[in-house]
């Protein structure tokens, strides 16, 4: 199973997850257990950071996305070419329609520096990924049950623009 | 001479970097490798074809077994990395619970555990307790064999430095192998005797050397070993004088200190 390519999903409804994770072997093994937990969520990748913020905020390619609301869960990934995860995550809280958006920052250190620079940036959580397949896919869907299950998603920004 | 050893700190600082980044680099594609195969497997079991299920289990294995010498090593270059917290630790409160801590393992056997009383050490009470729990689940590994299994934990003294010994009746090893103990890596058994990475010595060398202690071995193949380990923590004055005296083996143990660890 391989992931949808971005904004092939109804451009109006927000998608459940944002992954923005540029390996494409990680996007398969990362998307498998999310998709396997809910067949039917949404999931949209972004490649790069670039294409994250783009997505997000309705820019260059995704133009036809302005106005759809924020992803109930955005999965970031911290090493990406271009605009690195940090950055991203930087963006994200400094943009009204996405400062509230649900982040969690997939590590794979757990460099106390890095975690530090998330969180002051905004992170809502940080998980390490772990490297054996059990583990990855209990990890990912305790993620994913807790943030698409449990967690109260943020009111929608108001319309103010 | 101050200023070599600065630098050489430095310059060990900066390996230890190196080793844990590269480390975690590594994960990715082993998470990679791990994960196709583990679906490469799942797919052979639906339709089976017996050689490329041996095949992938290779790769799996052989992944699973990267991922925990990789492991290791983000562990071993933490320890240098870090910041030595010393305060004061009781070892024998921290001995026991340890030995609570390895009785999922021990549960089907018979240890009889012999814990004498032991000093307080001023020490980081996480890398202590790391080392200690090296000491003793190697205690608890290497006499498996037995079917009466007699684990000694008992207070030394060494150089002025006190600390303890860890002493066990399991398999022992040959002296002649005891400079390769503390290798990274380096193993005296083969892996379907003993399971191991041979990172544990490697660590508790670590943590020994980083509070200005050391650890060493006495050891006799099939009769069992003996692992000491002082933690920088000198011996008050008055005391000192008391324990020679009262330690018949001490000098014995003296001698055996010279070819220690330090060599690997």
């Amino acid at each position: 199973m391989t992931a949808p390519a971005p904004g092939v999903v109804a451009p109006q409804l927000p998608p459940d997850i944002l992954l923005v994770e540029d390996n494409p072997l990680e996007i398969e093994l990362t998307v498998g257990p999310l998709r396997e937990l809910d067949p039917g969520s949404r999931i949209e990748v972004a490649r790069d950071g670039e294409e994250a913020l783009d997505y997000l905020f309705g820019r260059g390619a995704f133009r036809h996305r302005t106005g759809t609301p924020p992803p109930r869960l955005i999965l970031l990934d911290l090493k990406l070419p271009r605009v690195d995860g940090l950055e991203v995550l930087r963006a994200i809280r400094a943009n009204t329609r996405t400062s509230m958006a649900p982040v969690v920052v997939l590590t794979s250190a757990d460099e106390p520096r890095e975690l530090a620079q998330a969180y002051q940036l905004g992170a809502n959580s940080c998980v390490q990924k772990p490297v054996r397949p059990d583990e990855l896919r209990s990890t990912l869907q305790s993620i994913g049950r807790y943030w698409l299950g449990l967690n109260q998603a943020p009111p929608p920004p108001s319309p103010v623009a | 001479v101050a200023d070599r050893s600065a630098a050489v700190r430095a310059v060990t600082a900066e390996l230890e970097t190196v080793l844990y980044s590269v480390s975690h680099d590594l994960r990715a594609p082993l998470r990679q490798l791990l994960g196709f195969s583990r679906l490469l497997m799942e797919e052979t079991v639906r339709e089976p074809d017996v050689s490329t299920l041996q095949y992938a289990r290779r790769i799996h294995e052989a992944a699973d077994r990267m991922t925990s010498l990789v492991d290791d090593l983000v562990s071993v270059s933490r320890i240098g990395r870090q910041d030595l917290m010393r305060r004061p630790v009781e070892l024998g409160p921290l001995v026991d619970d340890i030995i609570g801590q390895l009785r999922s393992t021990t549960d089907q056997r018979t240890i009889d555990w012999q814990l004498e009383e032991l000093p307080i050490v001023e020490a980081d009470p996480v890398l202590l307790k790391l080392a200690l729990t090296n000491l003793l689940s190697n205690a608890v590994k290497f006499t498996r064999e037995r079917e009466r299994a007699t684990i000694r934990i008992r207070p030394v003294e060494s150089d002025g430095q006190m600390g303890l010994a860890v002493e066990d009746n399991g398999v022992g090893f040959k002296m002649a192998y005891a400079g390769k103990l503390f290798g990274l890596f380096q193993r005296l058994h083969r892996a379907d005797e003993f399971e191991g990475n041979g990172a544990g010595l490697a660590m508790v060398q670590r943590i020994a050397h980083k509070h200005g202690g050391r650890v060493w071995a006495e050891a006799e193949p099939d009769r069992g070993a003996t692992f000491y380990l002082t933690l920088g923590t000198r011996v008050p004055e008055k005391r000192a004088t008391e324990e020679v005296a009262r330690s018949p083996q001490g000098r014995a143990e003296q001698e055996n200190l010279r070819s220690d660890a330090r060599a690997s």
